[in-house]
Order: C-alpha cells, then sequence, then structure tokens
C-alpha cells in the first residue's frame, strides 16, 4: 500500500503545489490560524481524514452549502475531537483488516483550537495519547476562545487582556500562568512532538511532515497569532509570531521519543518586551511586569536547554 | 432445541453483538452495563469477534468513537447506563443529526442523586428527543433478537439513524435465563454486510457536520424527522423477515387479553412480564384488566398505541421516571404521550397514572394489582398522577 | 418607530454604531431595541447591524426588512452589497462617502434622500484612526434626530472612556458637515439591483438552490469539495490592496506561501500573480516580501 505521508524534505523549492483549503474561507484578514492550517495541510498531502474541533477553523471554512476542504473532514462538537479520531482510527484498521478499506495508507489528522485542546478537549485528547492510535494532532493555539469573541483559555499567557480576564483596578488581565499544554502532552510519551508557527513556515511543515511518518500519536503545537483577538495590526501577523521565537517566549523544539531537540538558537535573541509591545493584549504592561514575564521567559529557556542537554 | 442456552442476558447481547460482526466497539465501563462490554472485551481479545475494542476515558469519548468509526464506513457499538447516558446526551444529538447509524444497549438505571445504581427509565427518557429510534426489551431473548434487529434497521437506507435498545439494569440485564441463540450464518444471511450510504474518503472527499445557518438548519431538521417517522414502517418489514427466518414475532405496540378489557395497563420494558402474570391472575378474579406493553417508544407508533388500547375505559399507564413540575398528566413521559394520542379521538379512556419503580423499588404483581384497582375505583389523584408506594408521615 | 439598519465590515462597530444610539434614545425616554446579524463570517465581511427607535414600547423581536433609513458606514460597500435593499421609497440614506466619491451616489437620488459625510476623513482628524462609527451617528442625528448629541454623551462617556471626548468630536463634526437635501418628490418604489455579484450569506444559499430539505445530502454533509471557492472575499478588502512591483520582485514565492488566503499564487510560467477575487487586504505580503517589491496602496479601479 502506497505510505499516506510524503517523506521530501519540504523547502520553497521542493514546496508541494497541494492545497487541502479552498480560497473563499471566512476567517478574518490576516489571520495566523487558518494560515497555519493550510501550511500544514500542505504538508501532509490528500490521503487524510481531518477530524477538527468546534471553533473559528470549523465555523470559517464549512458554511454550509460550501467548505473549503478538498480532503475528507468531519466535525462534531468542541471536546471530542480526538475521540472520533480515535473511532476513525479504530474503523481503519478494522476495514483494512477484513479487505474492506476503500483507496489506500490513509493519516488521520485530529485538530483543535487552545480551548478545544487544553480545556474542554483534554480529557479526551489525552485518553487518546494514551491508547497510542495512530494520527497526528495539531493544536493551533492562539491563546484564547476567539471564536466566540476573545474569552479568556487555559492557553492565554499571564497579564494578557481578553473580555474574560479585562483590565480590572484589582486584576490586570491574566493573573494566572499559561497552562503548560506542551508538558503534559509530553508526559504521556507519546514518539513525536513538536512546537511550530507560521513565521517558519518549512519548520512548521517539515515538523508537522515527520509527525505524521511516525507510527502513533504525534503532536504539533502551533502558536497561531489572531490578529483580532492578540490587538495586532493584520500585516503584523507574521511579524509578531517570529518574534515570540526570536525573544524565546515560544521556543521551537521537538521531543522524538523523549529525547529534547531544541531549534537553532538565534543570532541575537531579543528582550520579551519588543514580542509583548507589539500587541494590543499587553499594551498595559508595566515595566515591572516585562521584567517579571522575562525572568519567566528566561527560566523557561532554562529549563528546555537543560531537558535538551540530557542524552 | 439444541441453540436454547442458559444465558446471562448482558452475555447474550455481547454474543449478539459479535454475531453481528461490528468492526468497531467503544465502550467505558458503568453498572449495570459492564458485563456487556466486558464480553464484547473477552470476545476481541479471544479472537473470536475481529473488532477493534476501543477502551476509552469516558461515555462521552465512546458514543465519540462509535461516530468516527461509523463515518469511516465501520459497523460500531457502544454500550452504557445512568450517568454514562447522561454524559452521551449532547453527542447523541450529532449521532443522529449526522445520521449515522451506530447501535447502543442502554441496561437502564436510576439518575444520580442519591446514586443508584438500580433500574428506572430516568436515564433514558431525558434522551427522549435526541433523535435515535429507542426500543425497549421485555425479556433476555428479546434483548438479544433486538440487537441484531437494530442494527439492520440503523443501516438500511431509507432510515441511516442510530438506534438505542433498553433493557432494565439488573432485573434483566443480570438475569440468567433461557435464550434461543442465533448461528451466525443465519445471522449474516438476516443482516446483510453494512453499505455505507456516505463515508470519510480520501477519493471522494466530503464535509460532515458543516456549520448550518438560519437558511438550512431547518431542513436538516425536516429531513432527520421523516428518516425517523420512515423507520416504523421499515421495523415492522425487518420484523416480518425475522419472523419469517426465526420463528419470532415483534410487533411495535403488544397486546395481552385487551379485548373486553375495562382497563388496560401500559408498560414498558422488563416490568411487563410481571404485569403479564399480574393481569392473568386479575382475570381470573374476574377483573376486565389487559396490558398494552410500548416495544418501540421512538418513534412512537401513534396509530397502533390508539388502536390498541380503543374501547378501554381507564388506560392505566406506569411511568417509571418522575417529570419532575410538570403541569397536570404529566407524572411521566409515557403518561403524557397517552394523554396527548387520545387528545383528539371522539371517545376518551379515562388516563389513570402512576410513577412507580424509582430507584429499583420493587415492582411486582402486587403493585399492578393496586394500580388496577385504585384506577377502577377512580381515586383522587394530585396533578393527575400518582406516586405509588411513596412513605408518608 | 424608525427602523434603521447599518451596514458595516466586521470589525468596523456598526452593532456599537446601533448600540450608542439605543442608549442615548432610551435615556431621551423613548423605547428602542439595538440587534446584531451574527453569521459565519469575521472580520472583514461585510455586516449589518439594526436598531429600532419608538415613542411607545416596541413589541418587535424580528429582523427590519424594510428600514426607513440605512446608514453605510464603510464607503467600500455601496458598490459591494445592496445598502438600500427594502428601504422605503423616500427613506434617508447615511453614507459616508468622501466629496470625491459621491458620483456613486447619483442613482439614489430620485428615490430616495441621501445625506452624505466623509466620515473617515472625519474620524482620522479627531480619533486618529479611520474608524468611523461614531461620526457616523452625528450624521444620523442630523438627519433623522432620533437623540441629541448632548445625549450622546453619557452612553459615550461609557462606552470609550478616555477616549470619549475624541469620538464626540467626531460626532459633532460629522454633525456639521453632514449636508441633507430634499426628500425626492416623488420617490419611485423600485429599489437599486445589488451592485455586484450578490455577496450575502443568505443570498449565496438561494443562488445554490440546495436548501430543499429532501434534496440535502445525508447529515446535511457538503459534498462539493473546495466550493468556498465560490464566495469572493475580495470585497472584504477596504484599506487598500497589494501591488507587486515586478521590477523588485524576484518570484521567491514568500508571498505565495505567508498569504492566509490563497491571493498570492504562482503562474504557469514561475510569475506571482495576485488574485483579487480572495485578498482580503491584510498586508502580510507586502510586510513579509524579502525584496519589498509589495505595497498596500488604495485600490484604483483602473488597473
Ligand atoms: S515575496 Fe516578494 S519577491 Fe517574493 S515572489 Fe512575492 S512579491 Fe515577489
Ligand atoms: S494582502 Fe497579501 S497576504 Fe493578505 S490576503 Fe491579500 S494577497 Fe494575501
Amino acid at each position: 500500500m502506497e505510505a499516506a505521508i510524503d517523506t521530501q524534505k519540504i523547502s520553497m523549492k521542493s514546496l508541494p503545489a497541494f492545497e487541502a483549503l479552498a480560497s473563499g474561507h471566512r476567517a478574518c484578514q490576516g489571520c495566523g490560524e487558518v494560515l497555519a492550517m493550510r501550511l500544514a495541510m500542505k504538508a501532509l498531502g490528500e490521503r487524510i481524514i481531518v477530524v477538527s474541533a468546534t471553533g473559528c477553523m470549523e465555523v470559517i471554512t464549512t458554511p454550509y452549502p460550501q467548505t473549503s476542504w478538498l480532503v475528507p473532514w468531519m466535525h462534531v462538537a468542541f471536546e471530542n475531537a480526538s475521540a472520533v479520531g480515535s473511532g476513525v482510527a479504530g474503523a481503519l484498521l478494522a476495514l483494512a483488516r477484513k479487505g474492506r478499506l476503500a483507496g489506500g495508507d490513509t493519516k488521520i489528522v485530529i485538530m483543535g483550537g487552545d480551548g478545544g485542546t487544553s480545556d474542554i478537549g483534554m480529557q479526551s485528547l489525552s485518553g487518546a495519547l494514551e491508547r497510542g492510535h495512530d494520527f497526528v494532532y495539531l493544536c493551533f493555539d492562539n491563546e484564547a476562545y476567539m471564536n466566540t469573541g476573545i474569552q479568556r483559555s487555559s492557553a492565554t499567557p499571564r497579564c494578557a487582556w481578553t473580555t474574560t480576564c479585562p483590565l480590572g483596578e484589582e486584576q490586570p488581565g491574566k493573573q494566572e500562568a499559561k497552562k503548560d499544554l506542551v508538558g503534559i502532552v509530553e508526559k504521556h510519551h507519546i514518539p513525536y512532538l513538536a512546537t511550530a508557527t507560521p513565521a517558519y513556515p518549512f519548520d512548521l511543515m517539515n515538523k508537522v511532515r515527520r509527525g505524521a511518518q511516525v507510527k502513533g500519536p504525534a503532536f504539533i503545537h502551533v502558536l497561531a497569532p489572531c490578529p483580532t483577538g492578540w490587538r495586532i495590526p493584520t500585516h503584523e501577523v507574521i511579524k509578531v509570531a517570529r518574534l515570540a521565537v526570536q525573544t524565546r517566549d515560544y521556543p521551537l523544539y521537538e521531543v522524538v521519543n523523549g529525547k529534547y531537540i531544541l531549534g537553532k538558537p538565534g543570532k541575537n535573541v531579543k528582550p520579551v518586551a519588543e514580542y509583548l509591545k507589539a500587541q494590543g493584549r499587553f499594551k498595559h504592561l508595566s515595566e515591572n511586569d516585562l521584567a517579571a514575564i522575562q525572568q519567566e521567559v528566561d527560566e523557561r529557556f532554562a529549563q528546555l536547554q537543560w531537558l535538551a542537554s540530557r542524552p | 432445541m439444541s441453540n436454547r442456552v442458559g444465558i446471562e442476558v448482558s452475555i447474550a447481547v455481547a454474543e449478539a453483538v459479535g454475531l453481528c460482526d461490528v468492526d468497531v466497539v467503544a465502550a467505558y465501563p458503568i453498572t449495570p452495563q459492564t458485563h456487556i462490554v466486558e464480553h464484547l472485551a473477552d470476545l476481541v481479545a479471544e479472537g473470536k469477534l475481529d473488532a477493534e475494542y476501543i477502551a476509552v476515558e469516558s461515555e462521552h469519548s465512546a458514543i465519540s468513537a462509535v461516530m468516527g468509526a461509523s463515518a469511516t464506513g465501520g459497523r460500531a457499538f457502544t454500550a452504557t447506563a445512568s450517568q454514562g447516558l447522561a454524559l452521551m446526551h449532547e453527542i447523541l444529538f450529532a449521532v443522529s443529526s449526522l445520521r449515522l447509524p451506530v447501535v447502543m444497549a442502554v441496561a437502564n438505571r436510576a439518575v444520580s442523586a442519591p446514586i443508584n445504581i438500580w433500574a428506572d427509565l430516568s436515564d433514558v427518557m431525558p434522551q427522549r428527543d435526541t433523535g435515535w429510534v429507542q426500543l425497549f426489551a421485555e425479556n433476555g431473548q428479546e434483548a438479544y433478537d433486538l440487537m441484531v434487529q437494530a442494527f439492520r434497521l440503523a443501516e438500511d437506507h431509507r432510515v441511516l439513524l442510530p438506534v438505542m435498545v433498553n433493557l432494565d439494569g439488573f432485573t434483566l440485564s443480570h438475569m440468567i435465563e433461557p435464550i434461543t441463540m442465533m448461528e451466525r450464518d443465519e445471522v449474516r444471511r438476516f443482516l446483510p454486510p453494512i453499505e455505507p450510504a456516505r463515508l470519510l474518503d480520501p477519493d471522494h472527499p466530503r464535509s460532515i457536520g458543516p456549520f448550518g445557518a438560519q437558511d438550512v438548519y431547518t431542513e436538516a431538521k425536516m429531513q432527520q424527522e421523516m428518516a425517523l417517522l420512515r423507520s416504523e414502517g421499515v421495523m415492522e418489514e425487518i420484523w416480518q423477515d425475522f419472523e419469517a427466518q426465526f420463528g419470532r414475532r415483534y410487533r411495535a405496540v403488544e397486546s395481552y387479553r385487551t379485548g373486553d378489557a375495562e382497563v388496560v395497563l401500559v408498560t414498558m420494558g422488563a416490568v411487563s412480564e410481571t404485569a403479564r402474570a399480574a393481569v392473568d391472575e386479575m382475570r381470573d378474579q374476574g377483573i376486565a384488566v389487559g396490558l398494552v406493553r410500548i416495544r418501540m417508544w421512538r418513534p412512537l407508533p401513534q396509530e397502533q398505541l390508539r388502536q390498541a388500547l380503543e374501547g378501554a375505559k381507564v388506560v392505566a399507564v406506569l411511568d417509571r421516571m418522575l417529570t419532575p413540575g410538570g403541569t397536570g398528566g404529566t407524572g411521566g413521559p409515557v403518561g403524557e404521550a397517552l394523554r396527548s394520542i387520545f387528545y383528539d379521538a371522539p371517545v376518551r379512556p379515562r388516563i389513570y397514572e402512576v410513577v412507580a419503580g424509582l430507584g429499583g423499588r420493587e415492582i411486582n404483581r402486587r403493585t399492578f394489582k393496586e394500580i388496577v384497582r385504585q384506577a377502577l375505583a377512580g381515586q383522587e389523584q394530585v396533578r393527575q398522577f400518582t406516586l405509588l408506594d411513596v412513605r408518608c408521615a | 418607530m424608525m427602523e434603521i439598519r447599518f451596514h458595516g465590515r466586521g470589525g468596523q462597530g456598526a452593532v456599537t454604531a446601533a448600540e450608542l444610539m439605543a442608549r442615548a434614545a432610551i435615556l431621551d425616554g423613548k423605547y428602542a431595541q439595538a440587534f446584531p446579524n451574527f453569521g459565519p463570517e469575521r472580520r472583514g465581511a461585510p455586516v449589518t447591524a439594526f436598531l429600532r427607535v419608538s415613542e411607545q414600547p416596541i413589541y418587535l423581536r424580528e429582523k427590519i426588512e424594510s428600514p426607513d433609513t440605512v446608514v453605510v458606514l464603510d464607503p467600500t460597500l455601496i458598490d459591494l452589497v445592496n445598502v438600500a435593499d427594502g428601504l422605503k421609497p423616500g427613506g434617508m440614506m447615511v453614507m459616508n462617502l468622501a466629496a470625491s466619491g459621491r458620483g456613486a451616489l447619483a442613482k439614489y437620488g430620485d428615490q430616495f434622500q441621501v445625506a452624505a459625510v466623509d466620515a473617515s476623513r472625519i474620524a482620522v482628524e479627531t480619533i486618529g484612526i479611520p474608524v468611523t462609527n461614531t461620526a457616523i451617528l452625528g450624521s444620523l442625528i442630523k438627519a433623522c434626530g432620533i437623540t441629541s448629541l448632548k445625549t450622546m454623551e453619557g452612553p459615550m462617556q461609557r462606552r470609550f472612556g478616555r477616549l470619549a471626548a475624541k469620538n464626540l468630536l467626531a460626532l459633532q463634526r460629522a454633525f456639521e458637515e453632514t449636508e441633507v437635501p430634499e426628500a425626492p418628490a416623488a420617490p419611485s418604489p423600485a429599489a437599486p439591483a445589488a451592485g455586484q455579484e450578490g455577496c450575502t450569506y443568505a443570498e449565496l444559499l438561494q443562488r445554490e438552490a440546495l436548501l430543499v430539505w429532501d434534496q440535502l445530502q445525508i447529515g446535511c454533509d457538503i459534498d462539493l469539495p473546495g466550493s468556498t471557492a465560490a464566495f469572493h472575499t475580495g470585497n472584504w478588502r477596504s484599506a487598500g490592496r497589494p501591488y507587486i512591483d515586478r521590477e523588485k520582485c524576484v518570484s521567491c514565492g514568500f508571498c505565495h506561501v505567508y498569504c492566509p488566503d490563497l491571493a498570492m499564487n504562482f503562474t504557469d510560467d514561475g510569475a506571482i500573480e495576485w488574485d483579487h477575487r480572495y485578498c482580503k487586504g491584510c498586508g502580510i505580503c507586502a510586510e513579509e516580501c524579502p525584496k519589498g517589491a509589495i505595497s498596500m496602496r488604495e485600490e484604483s479601479h483602473e488597473q
């Protein structure tokens, strides 16, 4: 049977022409999430089945009677994409064994936003990871419930403004730290885990491809700026995502069979303030806040370096 | 008959599912459903059933996983009870709306609080409006046969809807009783291989479960409703075929000694056998009493019910779930349904409604005799129903 | 009772405009309702919001089908949606339009009363950004009354806090600069046809004729892969479009990679081509082009 996923490394020269998404989708101008999704799907190719959680990407791609999808796609609810995907995985195995599977090899792609992954979908994700079905999970993290109008999720970073962690006198912005979703997923000891952002499109596509080639669960966490919710001008979406990496607020790395592999270090690391000040949701931050966040960023990165230094 | 064995009903149900060559079973354990899924796990582990058994982390994921499996073209089964069914509630709507032919067994049990593991229908009745075909078994044979019939109904292209087979927790699910088992070949002859109407297939991409705005939601519901209504006739066809092949006859509504009955009891589920015994004893005492049992609850076989109850002076209906805060006549959902059916009838029977058997409270022959006594005596009812046997100071 | 429909784009504050007006009318002791019209479209897409104002209690909770007045916040919408749809003959149109663009209004002149104001310029001069939802209310008050500039102060203060003063200035300026011509003597009842291809979601559905219940796919599936391509999001652009400088472009393809809307694509001979049908005008391509070959400029319709 032909393998579902192309193994070639993607560069501008070898950029797959395939698009799983058609234009005419209803995403906001400059949406970083739909871009990340488009790129990931390019890397995956057409032998896939996509199971989507509820969220912006589901709404903006399937306004009946039109769909943007050129690959089979299914949506049921917010919290159960991983469970639906588990069922797809089970059926593919059983049908293949019984010789009833039409077509060749197929990869299952499950996707959700930060809410659908680290909040309401956490349980079904954890279950699917533990059971070890063969799928790639794409988490497009834009750090709040954007579909419902910018409400706080567990993935919203400390201090950020959202409509449910507003800038009150007592509590300016989110008081709690961003949930360590990648760390939680890592503890399921899956074969492949990576972080990515559309600012580094080839890195993103190659990680998705690597993840799709392993047998068993792979998890790609994608930081996907939402210009509407982050309060950034649409043209700066990529610039801001790049700053997240350049400031080490969002380091790029892989965990392959438990081994941490840190992305190439940038030449000059920028202060996290540059990343934060570019966004309206952080515009209230004081110098003290910035210093505290810088310290958090440094500590997190040091820990990551330590993890990557282990054999 | 060589195939007649003494077997626990849960095990028989699992055997029936196994005979249907299911491709995927996804389940989460909950009393009193456990024996069904344990036995399916055994069948898979021993290689007697070639299926994927997905031991999910919740009922919510169980129903979600069978949806995924069904949309991929597999025959999929799950089973649950009580809290588990309540947890599935959200997804039950999606299964029927997306027209996925999933089959589920429910070992009926009360819903918390207080936590209670015994039989009543307060788990399934709130699922009434989720768009599933809902069948109720009276005994082990029926539970066993209904499983096989359920797959055929669900997968019929005129229907394409999920089917729920209800069996009372413990009083039916855990009973050892004689059941005539079917052979694999016989089942294969009765139940053809699944032919998915559509599926997730990279060669024919489609989007399942899209965003449907005001413009199309009503039409989507209409399509679904027409299929559900159609399932009544298709079920009848299937029952005729089943009788031709296996010799056992099923109907949506069963009548027993209703001919000249002055009062007719209406029941659902396993208590109906006891009701029949009570009817016999009361008949012996000269009381003109009959029994109507509802096997198919959704779609509601309205016309059959109306005919079955025509001529009765009093209809005494037993509900095993309380509809809280209902106005007159809605002690429980079955009573409410009967009142609606007769609203337009030229001659209306008096409807005497009793809610009993909550949380596994014993229902025996005395219960039915008491119901009939009260009904015939025209006993006064508060809010038009009686909560039987409730202890008062 | 007066019924008003607001036309804007997602993110431009049409809903806020309707709300502010309703709050003011209620402060004046009137009855009012403001409500949005939600669809799947996002920031940039044409959207509508509604306002009802009455001296008597309002017992209606339905959409407004034939408004007395329409308010257009974004001049780029005039050619894209039928802003006069259902407008009562002789009804009022309050339009944000620069003086140079007013020729576009000629077609409405003998059917409706058209009050125009350059709200975009006023907004830039007073607030600093071209967000017109407060300025346009000044014009609406001038054209239709409803409430007073004075009453608007409270709701504006509440909504905008320290930015209220600038918004109030925008309101005041727009009030002063709005010209309200006489109503047409004998308005003809026919509404003008939609400017371009119908682009509202509802119109699209009608056209697809996929709405009859027994013709829906099983479970309301969609088996038209990639069919959103029939929906041209190009009309979401309101602040310019990318222009490629052919001298500078090296066909590296980064704009193609980074475009969320697949609106920068390679032609068969390897050149980059902009697709006006889908470009939402985000400006990412211009920002990311390594050669600085793309600039975002106001659309000139000649090109
Ligand atoms: S990114 Fe710039 S140089 Fe590269 S192809 Fe696009 S316009 Fe040309
Ligand atoms: S402005 Fe550029 S990046 Fe944005 S949608 Fe248009 S072509 Fe694509």
